[in-house]
């Protein structure tokens, strides 16, 4: 329906560059608005486009781009040119002319478009508003004219000369009054054409580089089936239809293909779904097209340990000498047809007989298949040869209960595959790792759990290996020189730094971290002397178990490096030894009662009264208590004490047995849990502050226990006190609970000791707030792979089921909650539902 | 409370007394000595820092400043439970305040556990807690 109101300005689009202007007259134009046709024919004059965005669009961050993006969705493939695309506050425009299928689509849709932010914008579409002349500017022409001078001016790209650059076509300057993309078929068509009638030219072209253009379509492409090229690079398009580009490429040849940062490549079937494409392309994104499998390795593609390369065993050790020049793979096969160990373990064993004098062992693309744990190396004939001739193709696996030691006999299969590309390279791995972990702004290489770089998820580096850790910092020195100034080489099973001058090699470090690994004394990181050090750690490595006074563990450690300032993360300035302790355990067990079992559940019950009551079940009739306040009123209020404070205080004075005021005091001492409770209920409600607590437990074994506790409580709301607690606990009983490992403990002897908070206590009593138990563990804790496995474990050691039926009770009818598990344990082995091969 | 316990009680109540007199004149003046006081595998916490066994306990005396004791409360319990195997066996708390070599005054606590060995007192355990951190 043509809707005329009052007729917009008339005005001249002259666009400066030697284009003949274009005068929009709008007396002869016809305007079409809200409507699905149109009258005739549009003609070969100029079309204005308006679109009423009315300003919706104002904050998003590119509106043109939106817009844009719109309209090219709306004509479907159609050739179209926006030209002078002019961006208004309430309406944008742009001049078209000779599309007339492209315009049938904005008729079709009732001149509307739609934003993919889902807002629906409509247009307005003046015909005729200027006449069609010759030197005006035409898309069309100017592409043709872009596309001649980039024939002529082919460039050199990812080492393939003649390359066509179409990268980012729509960027190119030339296009700057009016729209191109790539992304349009219509227009990829066209620039295809035109290349592919450049006779002349065209057959110079050996590659195209078409990255970045919003490609998803690449029909046009087409026309150059049948060639053999020696690039096409698609990178960092929009292509997501794997269907779709097989079909289009079906006929292209080219050496390489880019396909890399296409929604396609992240997709789950990728690279399977390129399969149609195989005798197409050799190299996808730098990796052979055969290799491009994300899990590729060569057990899994290539090599037939059944029937490649030549077998080595016990048998015919005397052959292996024959492939002493090898450079191929070798593959190493170690039967286990239980799976009793996994890779880790496996090398942990296995690195035990390689040899550190030797070449550097690098067991690659690992595997667990056909009950034998499988691994490839190469490169390494002397350390094959010692296996095979001194420890004799077996493995030793140390028995914790025995003096036998157990072995395992393997073998190898010798040239199983030549090496190929896109095969491993163990050091250009490590390379890479390396520089993966380099952090050059802080100036740290951080190596904790070298292993778990992911680019050496095909490369097993053991560091327990010197002879490899060597190798690894002599190249991270090489790298880094002396701009590594913090090392970490935690968690990495490390023996030792001995004999190692590699280290001095970095000579600006001033912190290693050395945490975590397998150091057995101090003689084994001796090499350190020669690194002026200032921070070093060395927690949880069994040398510090050597020690049994701080001082000590600090004078050995200072003997090797001399200037150090920080030890495990105690800064040596502060006399460690002196430092105070939160809490000590004289046995790790015995922490079991500084929580739940007994401390914690003591102290919250003895807060409130209706609860204090309960305590009673902690007495017998022959405990005894005693309690001591030393809390001198004068000193926390030196001026005037209220009368109100004396009275307070005086609650516990009234129980306190002194014996440096009364040597002899006998009355002050309560027997048995009647005369206990009678006391406990006669003192303040109290609540504590269990973040100042400081517990020791001095003596733990099956049948006693002594344990210390000190800090602040609140008497009252108001009131604060330092206190301490005293308890000799025996064991009641014992084998309770589903675990039978649980106790009952009564107090046989307790004391309880009021003081005068210091002054730090005063400052930080109360300041924090340890979460309720029961919110805590009421959070969604999603639990990692690791505490399944290890509940699995749990419930095996437990109950004596086989791994499947701990799967099924833990797994499937407890959904990993572990007393359920337990409690359906019991039932169902009290109804006999468990048959006896459930068992181990 | 009957006669017999009454008459445990003040027997603990002595040694007590002159134990932690000869312990605090051991600590104060005659730190190379300590070692005496305890038995071989005994127990020792200072400042939550734990030494085991005679010998290291010993070092770890001569390792802190010097030390000027002084007590405000004791007290003291038999341990009269079978657990203890029939060996007289006390606990002990003293309290009160500590000047380590120039520094400021602080209030300690430090609880034992003595038992009677070849008829000396022995420590079988000794937890030292100063309420105020040693700069």
């Amino acid at each position: 329906m043509p809707a005329i109101r009052s007729l917009p300005q008339d005005r001249l689009v002259d666009f400066g560059d030697g284009h003949q202007p274009i005068l929009l007259q709008y007396r002869c134009a016809k305007r079409y608005y809200k409507c699905k046709n149109y009258d005739g024919s549009p003609g070969l004059n100029w079309i204005e486009f308006c679109v009423h965005h009315e300003g919706v669009l104002n904050f998003a961050a590119n509106p043109k781009q939106l817009i844009l993006n719109a309209v090219f969705d709306a004509v479907e493939g159609e050739q179209f040119f926006p030209v002078n695309y002019q961006c208004g506050s309430h309406v944008d425009s742009f001049l078209v002319r000779a599309c007339k299928p492209a315009l049938d689509k904005f008729f079709n849709r009732g001149l509307k478009i739609r934003v993919s932010t889902g807002v629906e914008l409509h247009l307005s579409v003046w015909f005729n508003v200027a006449d069609n002349q010759r030197n005006q500017i035409s898309p069309a022409f100017v592409i043709s004219q872009v596309i001649d001078r980039l024939l002529g001016r082919l460039e050199h790209y990812h080492g393939v000369h003649g390359v066509l650059n179409l990268s980012n076509f729509s960027a190119n300057p030339y296009f700057k009054h009016f729209e191109v993309r790539l992304s349009n078929p219509g227009t990829f068509h066209l620039v295809c054409s035109t290349i592919n009638n450049n006779d002349d030219r065209r057959r110079a072209i050996k590659g195209f580089c078409l990255a970045h253009n919003q490609l998803s379509d690449l029909g046009a492409l087409r026309i150059f089936g049948d060639i053999d090229y020696g690039l096409l690079d698609l990178s960092g398009n929009m292509l997501t239809s794997a269907k779709r580009l097989c079909s289009d490429l079906q006929r292209i040849r080219a050496k390489q293909l880019n396909l890399a940062n296409n929604p396609l490549t992240k997709s789950a079937k990728y690279p399977d779904c390129l399969k149609p494409l195989l005798g197409n392309f050799e190299i996808v994104d730098g990796v052979p097209f055969d290799k491009l499998y994300k899990m590729y390795t060569p057990l899994n593609y290539e090599i037939d340990v059944e029937c490649d390369g030549v077998r080595i065993d016990w048998s015919n050790k005397s052959r292996l000498a024959q492939f002493k020049d090898s450079k191929d793979w070798h593959a190493f096969l170690i039967p286990d047809p239980e799976h009793e160990f996994a890779k880790e373990e496996l090398f942990d064993y296995f690195f035990i007989l390689v040899s550190s004098e030797l070449s550097e062992f690098y067991p690659c693309y690992y595997k667990y298949d056909g009950g034998e744990h499988r691994f490839l190396v190469r490169d390494c004939y002397d350390q094959i040869e010692h296996l095979v001739v001194n420890c004799n193709l077996e493995m030793k696996i140390a028995q914790l209960n025995s003096n036998y030691q157990r072995s395992i006999a393997y073998y190898l299969r010798m040239n199983v595959s030549t090496l190929k590309q896109g095969h491993v390279e163990p050091k250009q791995c490590i390379e890479e790792a390396l520089q993966k972990r380099f952090n050059a702004i802080n100036r740290v290489l951080n190596l904790e759990q070298f292993q778990n770089t992911d680019v050496l998820e095909n490369v097993h580096v053991c560091l327990t290996s010197a002879r490899i850790l060597n190798s690894i910092l002599r190249m991270a020195s090489r790298k880094f020189l002396g701009n590594c100034v913090d090392l970490r080489l935690c968690n990495n099973k490390i023996l030792g730094l001995n004999n190692l001058r590699t280290l001095s090699l970095l000579n600006g470090l001033q912190a290693l971290d050395l945490g975590q690994n397998w150091i057995d004394d101090i003689t084994a990181i001796g090499a350190l002397s020669e690194v002026p050090l200032k921070s070093l750690r060395l927690h949880g490595n069994s040398l510090c178990r050597k020690y049994s006074l701080p001082s000590a563990y600090i004078r050995a450690v200072k003997e090797v490096c001399p200037g150090l300032q920080r030890l495990d993360d105690v800064d040596l300035s502060s006399r460690p030894g002196l430092t105070t302790q939160k809490d000590y355990l004289c046995d790790p067990a015995a922490y079991e009662l500084t929580g739940e079992l007994f401390l914690c559940q003591f102290l919250r019950e003895f807060e409130l009264s209706d609860q204090r009551i309960n305590l009673s079940r902690f007495y017998t009739d022959s405990s005894i208590f005693t309690l001591t306040c030393s809390y001198d009123i004068r000193r926390c209020h030196p001026v005037k004490p209220s009368n109100e404070l004396c009275k307070r205080i005086n609650k516990y004075n009234y129980f306190s047995r002194n014996l440096l005021k009364n040597s002899r005091d006998t009355c002050r001492v309560h027997v048995g849990g009647h005369d206990i409770m009678l006391v406990l209920m006669q003192l303040p409600e109290v609540t504590h502050d269990y973040v100042s607590l400081q517990t020791d437990v001095m003596h733990y074994d099956d049948q006693m226990a002594i344990i210390y506790v000190n800090g602040v409580l609140r008497d009252g709301s108001d009131l604060l006190l330092a206190f301490s607690r005293q308890f000799v606990l025996k064991v009641d009983a014992n084998g309770l609970g589903v675990g039978k490992r649980a106790r009952s403990m009564k107090i046989i002897n307790e004391r309880f000791n009021i003081m005068n908070p210091s002054p730090k206590q005063q400052r930080d009593a109360f300041k924090f707030v340890e979460l309720p138990m029961d919110q805590e563990l009421s959070m969604p804790v999603e639990e990692t792979v690791d505490v399944k496995e290890h509940k699995l474990y749990i419930f095996q050691e437990i109950t004596g089921l086989r791994p499947k039926w701990c799967t099924r009770i833990v797994q499937e009818e407890a959904n990993w909650d572990f007393q359920l598990a337990l409690e359906q344990f019991l039932r169902m082995e009290t109804a006999n539902e468990l048959p006896d091969d459930a068992f181990l | 409370m009957n006669n017999e316990l009454k008459a445990k009680v003040e027997a603990c109540c002595r040694t007590a007394e002159d134990f932690t007199r000869l312990y605090y004149a051991s600590l104060d003046n005659r730190r190379h000595q300590m070692g005496r006081l305890y038995i071989d595998t005994a127990n020792f916490s200072w400042n939550g820092n734990g030494a085991q066994g005679r010998e290291t306990i010993e070092r770890y005396f001569l390792e802190l400043p010097s030390s000027r004791h002084q007590l405000t409360t004791l007290d003291s319990q038999p341990i009269l439970d079978p657990a203890v195997g029939g060996q007289t066996t006390y606990i002990i708390l003293a309290s009160g305040t500590v000047k380590y070599a120039e520094q400021q005054m602080r209030t300690f606590q430090q609880s034992f556990v003595i038992t009677a060995e070849n008829d000396k007192w022995k420590i079988a355990s000794d937890c030292y807690r100063l309420q105020e951190p040693i700069n």
